[in-house]
């Protein structure tokens, strides 16, 4: 091999070399911003199942309230007391809705940005750019045999076009992220806000319908009953274990703050492969109370 | 957090309360020793207090709405230019397809026998 062949074939591995590693940082980049997308798509698809839960359980509290006051009121006051928790009930269901539509516009920014962060841009654009290379070699063989240091120009067209496509995505990322990225900080953080309220209400309201309706009865049963039925042990127990599992609704509040901290320190460029990874795995246990919830329908 | 949301979500945390322990096996078993009239006095705070949690929740959440949808323009505005960017990487796309296509037919007809 002449010096002059090994310095082509030098210069045809380093353009390779050199389009490949520019394109894996930018990857990295836009692989973060697609599975963040992801993710945010999957937190917000568990959000009406949430809201459906937490007004159910906010009627069947204060329907336990009237049940548990009804004998003692006129039927006047039952009126009274019936109109005012509805109308109450009413606003509530609103203000739940209002979140939801909320939600499906964040839901939407999610998508576009997932659109935008798909690899399969890049793949795309590789096929077409590819066919167009063979058909300007089909048009002039010069094409065809073009090369750069002993690489042919079409082996060279992947990497360059995944660095075109990537370079183009990361700056339209990086250009979104520096308009909007508060914007989104803000409305994560908001989020987490609801979340955390609704959890605290969910849990609240859960709990006293446990001990109303579960903890009250044993209770009474020992204290005041001439017997002690058979199964008032298991009972005993069956309230207690539905108590411990309500720990399991600060899943959704640690996936809402996991949401919030992996967008910063996604705009903020640091590593978030270990934060999204968790993220998934809280999301994953948001999924599956939600599942629990619609089973329990 | 701001100073009006703490002392409402603190209030709220004391109404729940006070709603646990006006519901309590132990409470409806001293209330049932009671008069009538102190038992329906009873029963109406017990409603009152499940009412203001009510309203509260509600004051809460209305607060929180507002903040979402002051943000909303923002919102719409991002995924506007997340969507134009999009476009303008498909319009790239159809542009070097049109190309493609566009030599092929330059092709054939280079290709084909002259006199035709």
């Amino acid at each position: 091999m002449t010096a002059r062949k090994i310095s082509n074939v030098r210069i045809g591995l380093s353009t390779c070399i050199l389009l490949l590693s520019a394109c894996a940082s930018i990857q990295s980049n836009i692989s973060n911003g697609a599975s963040f997308a992801a993710a945010g798509i999957a937190y917000i698809d568990a959000i009406p199942a949430i809201l459906d839960e937490s007004f159910m359980l906010t009627v069947k509290a204060n329907s336990q309230q009237l049940l548990l006051s009804r004998d003692e009121l006129t039927e006047d006051e039952r009126l009274a007391q019936l109109e005012a928790s509805d109308k109450l009930l009413e606003k509530r269901q609103e203000l739940l809705r209002d979140l939801n539509t909320h939600a499906l516009l964040l839901r939407s920014y999610f998508l576009s940005l997932k659109a935008l962060t798909a690899s399969e841009n890049a793949s795309g654009m590789k096929a077409v750019t590819q066919d167009l290379v063979t058909q300007m070699g089909a048009l002039s063989p010069a094409i065809a045999a073009m090369s750069i240091g002993g690489v042919q120009i079409s082996g060279l067209m992947g990497p360059a076009i995944n660095l075109a496509v990537g370079t183009y995505q990361n700056a339209a990322l990086n250009n979104e992220l520096k308009m909007r990225g508060n914007a989104i900080e803000r409305e994560l953080a908001l989020q987490k806000a609801v979340m955390s309220m609704l959890v605290d209400q969910m849990k609240d309201d859960a709990q006293f319908l446990i001990e109303t309706e579960n903890k009250n009865p044993v209770f009474e049963e020992y204290v005041a009953a001439k017997k002690v039925s058979a199964k008032w042990s298991n009972k005993r127990v069956a309230a207690f274990t539905q108590t411990v599992e309500l720990q399991s609704l600060d899943s959704i509040n640690k996936a809402a703050d996991n949401l919030h901290d992996s967008w910063i320190a996604f705009v903020e460029k640091r590593d978030v492969a270990g934060t999204i990874d968790l993220l998934i795995q809280d999301i994953e246990q948001v999924l599956s109370i939600t599942r629990r919830f619609k089973a329990n329908d | 957090m701001s100073g009006p949301v703490q002392i409402k979500r603190e209030s709220l945390s004391t109404l729940r309360a006070t709603r646990r322990t006006m519901s309590s096996a132990r409470w409806l078993m001293i209330m049932k020793k009671r008069s009538l009239e102190e038992r329906r006095e009873a029963a109406l705070k017990r409603m009152a207090v499940e009412q203001m949690i009510l309203t509260l929740g509600n004051e809460n959440l209305t607060g929180i709405s507002a903040k979402l949808k002051e943000n909303e323009t923002e919102l719409n505005e991002a995924r506007a230019a997340l969507i134009k960017a999009r476009e303008k990487l498909n319009y790239v796309k159809a542009m070097l397809g049109a190309v493609s296509r566009m030599l092929v037919v330059l092709s054939q007809v280079i290709k084909a026998p002259v006199g035709l």
